[in-house]
């Protein structure tokens, strides 16, 4: 007998290929990405964004038994993934404050202002532009312009008509543009 | 009436989502860390299994997955942390990753509701978010909400297991940062208070491996004897027994400065 099977080894991975899939197992391996990519576009600092997705998947364990399939899990997840940002930012914001009541407050040059503004980069602009957005055309336009997801199926998550979801794309997108447009202007 | 699909954005526009997307897209190395704390909650979600064959199988895969990071590192003895993540697109692999060196990267500073848990007063509390429900969440209704939150939220091997694996982040955060007195600490504080015992050869396994770098060696030696009675087919005793064989070699303790935190 080899080593491997002395020790166990192959009965150990007998028994895990036995077991049955799992919605938290599924949920990691299929949309682990997605939902660290909304809790960033929900605001989440990268600092924190790796515990709001861990504490995405403790209320997806939880509440496994609330899912009954009949939306995708991906909408599911997206639900949960903005219930736990707004707790984190909250809690960020907590802490920010306490920072700032035990510490002098900044008190930036007009260089170090410019240097901050000059030093945004793409990503954190788009950032900025959806922060602005309302909820509802934000959700639309994240969705088809970063996530790729196709309108009609947006529709159905949502519960509302293609047009609708066009209508807020429309919105949403003149708004980016606009953004853009001005970014440039600013820049050039 | 047709639906009108609006003006598609320009190149130039879509350039700067992509470049969005890719920026707030998590590494592989975020991955495979958060793999190490979801994925005993996963193989915890069973339900066709008997209790007892639940544990022992969230056991063995928690044995594999969690600490087999630590023990592959400690096996290969990289020369160094594992480098800095650089900012990628989501790699999505098509399975759960599995946990390599760079799994350490897990280990972080642990926040304050983390240091809660880290002694819970009792099994139940686990978790700092609240279970509130979410508007526009497909729920079933609220009756079968009620029948079906409660059993689980009240399920003490479910949520032990919540309990055992922060608690197990916070003995490898110690470890990571080197404090042996905190990991001990700590080791004693999760044996104390968890209450199914299902990462019991996880965190005894990190607690020879830090007996063993210290000058206590027949504590250690003693440890790793009963260590290896206990576990006779652990994936780690290899690995612990390198470990002790050389204590002279200062162990290589996973970063957390890997992650960004």
């Amino acid at each position: 007998m080899g080593e491997y099977a002395r020790r166990g080894f192959f009965r150990r991975r007998e028994t895990v290929a036995d077991e049955p899939k799992s919605l938290v197992g599924e949920a990691f391996r299929e949309h682990y990405g997605y939902i660290f990519r909304a809790a960033r576009s929900f605001g989440v600092p990268d600092d924190r964004v790796d515990d709001a997705v861990q504490d995405v998947f403790i209320v997806l364990h939880r509440r496994r038994e609330d899912y009954d399939g009949r939306a995708p899990l991906r909408t599911w997840l997206r639900g949960i993934a903005r219930m736990v940002a707004r707790k984190h930012l909250a809690s960020a914001a907590r802490e920010s404050r306490n920072r700032a009541a035990g510490t002098p407050p900044a008190n930036p040059s007009g260089d170090e202002i410019e240097q901050r503004l000059m030093d945004q980069d793409a990503a954190s602009r788009v950032q900025q532009f959806l922060d602005g957005l309302d909820e509802e055309q934000r959700e639309v336009f994240y969705l088809v312009d970063v996530e790729g997801v196709r309108p009609t199926v947006i529709a159905a998550d949502l519960g509302v008509s293609v047009n609708t979801v066009y209508s807020r794309l429309r919105l949403a997108r003149a708004k980016f543009r606009a953004f853009v447009a001005e970014q440039a202007g600013e820049v050039s | 009436m047709s639906a009108e699909p609006p003006e598609s954005l320009s190149e130039r526009e879509q350039d700067l989502l992509r470049s969005y997307r890719a920026s707030i897209s998590p590494t592989r190395e975020r991955k495979n860390a958060a793999w190490v704390a979801v994925g005993p909650l996963a193989k915890a979600t069973g339900t066709a299994m008997a209790a007892g064959t639940k544990l022992a199988i969230v056991s063995a895969i928690g044995a594999t997955v969690a600490l087999g990071g630590v023990a592959t590192w400690v096996a290969t003895r990289p020369a160094e942390p594992p480098a800095v993540e650089t900012r990628a697109a989501d790699p999505v692999p098509a399975d759960p990753p599995r946990m390599r060196g760079t799994a350490t990267a897990a280990d972080h500073s642990p926040t304050p509701a983390e240091e809660l848990i880290a002694v819970p007063q009792s099994p139940s509390v686990v978790v700092p978010v609240e279970n509130t429900a979410e508007p526009g969440l497909p729920l079933r209704d609220e009756a079968s909400r009620t029948r079906s939150r409660s059993p689980v939220a009240t399920n003490p091997t479910t949520v032990g297991v919540e309990a055992e694996v922060r608690s197990l982040k916070l003995i490898r955060a110690a470890f990571s940062s080197g404090d042996d007195e905190l990991v001990l600490s700590r080791i004693r504080s999760h044996r104390a208070t968890t209450k199914t015992g299902v990462l019991a050869e996880e965190v005894d396994a990190l607690e020879v491996m830090v007996l063993c770098q210290q000058p206590n060696r027949q504590r250690a030696a003693t440890r790793l004897a009963t260590f290896n009675r206990k576990y006779p087919t652990s994936p780690q005793s290899p690995a612990l027994e390198r470990a002790c064989e050389q204590p002279s070699v200062p162990v290589q303790r996973p970063s957390s400065g890997t992650q960004k935190k």
